[in-house]
């Protein structure tokens, strides 16, 4: 069997340089309280992908996070290390610490029981889930996939120490259909700095390359800064490689290529 | 490679507390003899919890890994070390091979023990893939290195994603599993959500009261057919099916159908191209909190029927080693098929109509191991199933 192209559908995100979406418009005042801003950015970025290209349930959820949901993780701590021992640590904020819940609430509200997987690995966590989508949809494991990044930020917990760090919330859709799609994801490859691994993007055939210090300066650093690159690759329909060669003990490289034209 | 390579396993390696290595955690399953008590290396106020602790010293582990004192690496990392030697020398597997392997973890805790440590400053971030690539540095080799976080099945997803790199042809072997330490963060969290047990876990009875927390690591090596073939390698068993789906019910409650359990096992069946009644064991997820033992023994009947194959929870052993539980299970069925037995169910003294009878005979009963079905499901309806086959 030949792999399948995959291509990306559609992109949203919210980002530092982003409006706080009006969340009303698809959350309940009850369901807004029991949510961090990062779950409510995952719901809006989620529910405006799929109503994009017209999809229900995805054929597979996967989310990367490099550091996940620190806010939740403070107050849990916080309130552990109380010296009062005032503050009864709360059940909520441990459960949405894990870096699993927004894949998770997205399930729930989608009631989708397909494929679900989190990926937490540094700066090649969204990288990861994208690879596992990538192979999915090429070995014809589903038509589709959601593919979320996100990163927050804490007052005690940096994102990246030494570094102003930033918040972003990526959410896209994979799909073997060309139609209507924004570009095709071309290859995506991780690999352990200093392993050998041919970074086949030649510097030389014209495609622009978006490196790590580039996506930052864009686009503000975090972990996941790579996904909120790839969703403006895609938006602008070029071709381009997004070089993640930070300073991290693994990088990673995804190819798109424009089907203008096609 | 095509999608269909089949998937060999040809090394595992393990800790928990039922030891160090596959013999002590063997020994331990035959003779029945569980690892919980109460903690005594974990510095946690909550000492009234019986949990299943590896009983080292971060400072014996690094003695046993041969690293510096002064090298404060999360237990994650050290306890995931030890498995993954384990694993490499049991598979024999070269320098050159590891070269071009992929080692991919599973664990939520990461080294939240570290934080911990340094709380409130927060130094050199110990997340989860940090663990892994300590891990990949102290093996050595490993081009690719990713960790997955789904909570309580994270270790079994890593079996998934390793057995996907395999067939993409994108690496010759992978190191699949998971590690996870204890720690005061999670123990506290478990008990905020009031599903810890103050007594040894019992799980399918009718008294079960809550969970005892664990932790540990294991891994498998996986290769593809031809990888075996080519080198000349031993192949242990099959991972023939395989099956992730989410319950898409609760943040922290399973269905009462159980339906993420039920979809998880049925593509695993399904991948493995075997009928239910071709399998001979199940380990179960069975974590003893009432909701997660109903849960699966409703889906478990909804698959199998009422003839549902043998059925154990081997976490009154070891405790719920969450991220990790899904690779130390695995490891359990392959130690439980390479020696014709099946590990007890510890602690079950009357029957529950919600849930299925477990097993509770005696290791020196003899039984052939054809196919066994290890079950791992997490917090979120991370529900993961995975079969094996006897070589």
């Amino acid at each position: 069997m030949t792999a399948k192209k995959v291509y990306i559908r559609a992109v949203c995100f919210v980002d530092a340089a982003s409006c706080e979406p009006d969340y009303k418009s698809i959350l309940s005042i009850m369901e807004a309280r029991r949510m961090t801003p990062m779950m409510k950015r995952a719901v809006w970025c989620t529910e405006k992908v799929l109503e994009e290209a017209g999809v229900k349930c995805p054929d597979a959820i996967l989310c990367g996070t490099g550091y996940g949901c620190l806010l939740s993780t403070e107050a849990f701590f916080t309130a552990l290390h109380d010296p009062d021992g005032g503050k009864a640590p709360s059940p909520t904020a441990f459960m949405q610490s894990t870096h699993n819940t927004i894949a998770s609430l997205l399930a729930i509200r989608l009631g989708c029981h397909s494929y679900n997987a989190t990926y937490s690995h540094s700066a090649i966590s969204f990288e990861s889930a994208l690879l596992d989508a990538f192979l999915r949809i090429q070995n014809g494991l589903g038509d589709n996939a959601l593919v979320c990044a996100f990163e927050e930020m804490s007052p005690m917990f940096r994102v990246l120490p030494g570094e102003d760090g930033s918040e972003t919330a990526v959410v896209m859709l994979l799909s073997s259909q060309a139609d209507g799609a924004l570009c095709e994801l071309e290859d995506v490859e991780i690999f352990r700095t200093g392993s050998v691994v041919n970074i086949d993007c030649d510097r030389n055939d014209g495609n622009k390359i978006i490196d790590w210090k580039a996506c930052c300066a864009e686009f503000g650093s975090n972990l996941s800064v790579c996904a909120r690159a790839v969703a403006q690759a895609a938006l602008d329909r070029s071709s381009c490689a997004i070089l993640n060669d930070g300073p991290f003990r693994s990088n990673s490289v995804i190819k798109l290529k424009s089907i203008c034209g096609n | 490679m095509s999608s269909g390579t089949r998937i060999f396993v040809t090394g595992i390696g393990i800790c928990s507390a039922l030891g160090l290595g596959s013999e002590e955690n063997l020994r331990a399953l035959k003779e029945g003899r569980s690892g919980i008590a109460f903690p005594r290396l974990l510095k946690t106020a909550l000492t009234n919890l019986p949990a299943g602790e590896v009983k080292f010293t971060n400072d014996q582990l690094r003695q046993l890994l041969g690293i510096d004192a002064g090298c404060n690496l999360p237990r994650t990392s050290l306890l995931g070390a030890l498995a993954l030697r384990e694993a490499i020398s049991d598979a024999g597997l070269s320098a050159e091979i590891l070269a071009d392997s992929a080692l991919i973890s599973g664990t939520t805790v990461g080294g939240m023990d570290r934080t911990e440590a340094t709380f409130p400053r927060f130094e050199v971030p110990h997340d989860c893939g940090a663990t892994t690539e300590d891990m990949a540095d102290l093996a050595g080799g490993f081009k690719i290195a990713t960790t997955l976080s789904t909570a309580c099945s994270s270790a079994a997803n890593a079996m998934i994603t390793g057995a996907a790199l395999i067939r993409s042809g994108r690496c010759r072997a992978v190191a699949a599993g998971g590690s996870e330490c204890l720690s005061d963060y999670h123990l506290h969290g478990f008990n905020s959500l009031m599903i810890l047990s103050d007594e040894p876990c019992r799980p399918f009875d009718a008294h079960r009261k809550g969970l005892n927390l664990g932790e540990g690591a294991a891994f498998l090596i996986l290769e593809s057919e031809e990888s075996v073939r080519e080198r000349g390698g031993r192949a242990i068993a099959e991972l023939c099916g395989w099956g992730n789906a989410c319950d898409a019910y609760h943040q922290t409650a399973s269905s009462p159908e159980g339906q993420g359990a039920f979809l998880a096992m049925k593509s695993a069946l399904e991948m493995a191209a075997v009928p239910p009644s071709a399998v001979s064991y199940i380990n179960a997820h069975g974590t003893s909190t009432p909701n997660n033992d109903a849960s699966e023994s409703a889906a478990i009947r909804r698959l199998f029927g009422e003839n549902y194959p043998l059925v154990s929870s081997t976490k009154p052993f070891t405790g719920h080693t969450t991220s990790a539980s899904g690779s130390i299970e695995a490891v359990y069925c392959l130690l439980a098929m390479q020696h014709s037995f099946i590990p007890t169910n510890l602690n079950w003294e009357e029957a529950d109509s919600a849930c299925i009878t477990p097993f509770t005979g005696k290791s020196s009963e003899e039984h052939s191991l054809e196919y066994a079905l290890c079950n791992a499901f997490g917090f979120g309806g991370n529900d993961t199933s995975l079969i094996f086959k006897k070589i």
